[in-house]
């Protein structure tokens, strides 16, 4: 039992790495997003799951549970807000070769940067 | 053979090149919306860094402080997008 | 009978969610991973079927929650959703899935 408590949590650990990885190398902010908040997620659910088996299914595991749960309801939705807001926002996207979108919602035109300065 | 606490003091070397990884993505940037995906990602590894600590000191409290990690996190997100969002409308 | 068809379509979307995850997770790692990242992101849209707001909800939820894709707005109609694919080498085919898959699902639930 201890084994897949540890095969667990180095998987974690392994998908977490990688979705950090891959913040620093993806090309643009949609992107990046892709990278951390599903690969992170999956990386802390493993993580939080080798802990229930560690501890022997102990009163952690509520918690743990929990966490768990609200990390999978909250996460998409705040994908979802966010990657709107920066395409809103008119972030800068790299390759993107056909765009919808365009015509639903306006963009702002210019670069992210000047936002930093004037907020 | 390795045991449990071993690997998870094994484990917290790859977790804090990770959260370097992901804090440098946030002092660089470059747009609003980079910093706050390597916040989301640093909420992940936050959440990773509790469940080993729950481990190596065998105390329940720190998945509270996960649980709470993640609460915030979202609503830190939300408050964010409606931020950005509301800038457009407003010029 | 509707229960049963409830729960029955409940258990497929769970089982399938899960297996997506893992493997839409292996592809953005091996993205990552690879030597030089070459990702082709588009917008696509997405028409959907579905009728009742929770259930264009769910929709979206399970397409964001899948690597590789993110919902990023829904029309005010509620019949397309927006979706931005990290790697698409066929539009296509990616539509096609999510049609298959997730709505067929979804669509039994609503009944």
């Amino acid at each position: 039992m201890t084994y897949v408590a540890m095969a667990l949590l180095i998987a974690g650990t392994v998908f977490l790495l990688i979705a950090a990885i891959g913040i620093v190398r993806l090309p643009d902010p949609l992107q990046r997003m892709h990278s951390a908040t599903k690969a992170g997620t999956l990386g802390a659910t493993l993580m939080l799951l080798g802990v229930v088996i560690a501890s022997d299914w102990s009163e952690l595991s509520s918690t743990s549970g929990l966490t768990i749960l609200f990390l999978l309801i909250t996460l998409p939705i705040g994908a979802q807000l966010l990657g709107r807001a920066s395409y809103v926002s008119g972030t800068r996207l790299q390759g993107l070769e056909e765009d919808p979108l365009a015509e639903e919602l306006e963009r702002q035109p210019g670069k992210p940067d000047e936002m930093t300065r004037d907020a | 053979m390795i045991d449990l606490a071993d690997l998870t003091t094994i484990l917290a070397v790859p977790m804090a090149v990770a959260f370097l990884l992901a804090g440098w993505r946030m002092v660089v940037g470059p747009s609003f919306a980079d910093r706050f995906v390597a916040l989301d990602m640093l909420t992940a590894i936050a959440v990773g860094f509790a469940a080993l600590t729950t481990l190596t000191t065998g105390r329940g409290a720190f998945l509270d402080i996960a649980l709470g990690i993640v609460l915030i996190n979202f609503v830190a997100t939300a408050a964010f997008a409606v931020f950005l969002e509301r800038k457009r409308r407003r010029q | 009978m509707r229960v049963t068809r409830g729960i029955r379509a409940a258990i497929a979307l769970a089982a399938i969610f899960l297996w997506d995850l893992v493997v839409a997770s292996l592809g953005v790692a091996r993205i990552v991973l690879s030597p030089r990242v070459r990702t082709a992101p588009a917008i696509i849209l997405v028409p959907t079927v579905l009728e009742r707001p929770w259930a264009v909800a769910l929709f979206a939820y399970f397409m964001s929650l899948t690597p590789g894709s993110t919902c990023l707005h829904v029309s005010d109609d509620r019949r397309s959703l927006y979706v931005h694919v990290l790697d698409t080498a066929d539009t296509g085919t990616t539509i096609a899935r999510f049609k298959n898959v997730y709505e067929r699902w979804i669509g039994e639930l609503e009944r």
